[in-house]
């Protein structure tokens, strides 16, 4: 490998023995690594792509960081068909190959404890919003200023109390959901609006035993059912990126 | 080991949940042997701010 390259990190995997044929970054082939029994797919990518000075003059093609993000998740998606997948944070290299053998080495014993952790498991995302705005007031007589501002009001405090509602909908919503599942994380909300509901409330992720998904995914539909269609949004399944610490 | 379910509900999995992973989330390895480069985490967490205000508004549920 000319010094031009280094080699791209995708995912620890168990078995090691395992051939991967999806293509990665830059549409690049991928191989695995492997050292006693467990493995890193790996693929060459030119040494100054993830270079800050490289990716700042980049910043405003969106499309460019979206392109590496699914083809990172495309390789990490491919390989949990085949292995217990421990994924890696996008943008992770190493000098070369002699190096990733080494890191194997190294972290054999904490790799191990995570494979265990994940082995037969699989991450799924469930968001709940709060319930979306009332319809907009009917067309009437023009409303004075004084009416205006106490209609506002009314409708701010009315959002707020519909909020703290969905928030402890949410708790429960979490609750359900974590006793199906063998581990529970908390993704941070995000500000923006889904379509016809409110604000998000809640951003979870589980790790669900395989065996247990069709039950997790029933909590999921019945939350749905309750809370609104539009309320809840289940994602995955997915790598365990959400609970991907190296158990050192 | 059981199967892991195959099929994932694309239309759901917007951009913003996959970049909550790929770079918030998932094992950081540090140290000698292996470096994420210098500046990355920071440049892709700008990145990340930038993309979430590109593309919420079509890659929200329901759309």
């Amino acid at each position: 490998m000319s010094v031009a390259e280094r080699t791209y990190l995708y995912a620890l995997v168990r078995p090691g023995t395992i051939r991967v044929e999806v293509a990665g970054i830059l549409s690049r082939p991928t191989r695995v690594v492997a050292i006693d029994g467990i493995g890193a797919v790996v693929g060459t990518v030119p040494a100054d792509l993830f270079v800050a000075d490289s990716m700042e003059s980049r910043m405003g093609d969106s499309g460019w960081v979206a392109s590496l993000a699914r083809a990172h998740d495309d390789v990490v998606a491919a390989v949990t068909q085949l292995a217990t997948t421990i994924p890696l944070r996008l943008g992770t290299t190493s000098d070369d190959d002699e190096s990733v053998c080494a890191l194997l080495t190294d972290l054999a014993g904490a790799a191990t404890r995570t494979f265990d952790r994940f082995e037969g498991r699989t991450e799924y995302g469930v968001q709940v919003f709060a319930p979306g705005h009332r319809q907009a007031p009917s067309e009437g007589a023009p409303e004075g200023g004084a009416a205006f501002l106490r209609r506002r009001r009314a409708e701010l405090k009315e959002d707020e109390l519909r909020r703290v509602a969905a928030v402890e909908q949410a708790e429960t919503a979490y609750q359900l959901l974590a006793d199906v599942a063998v581990d529970d994380r908390r993704i941070s909300v995000r500000s923006r609006t889904s379509g016809t509901a409110g604000p998000m409330v809640l951003n979870g992720a589980f790790l669900v035993d395989n065996d247990a998904v069709t039950s997790f995914r029933a909590v999921a539909d019945q939350l749905a059912a309750s809370l609104g269609p539009d309320r809840v949004v289940i994602t995955g399944p997915w790598a365990p990126y959400s609970f991907a610490e190296l158990d050192l | 080991m059981s199967e892991p379910p195959v099929a994932r509900d694309v239309e759901r999995a917007s951009l913003v949940d996959l970049l909550d992973r790929v770079i918030g989330k998932g094992v950081v390895l540090s140290g000698d042997i292996v470096i994420s480069l210098a500046g990355v985490d920071l440049v892709m967490l700008r990145l990340r701010a930038l993309l979430t205000t590109v593309h919420d508004s079509e890659t929200g549920p329901g759309s």
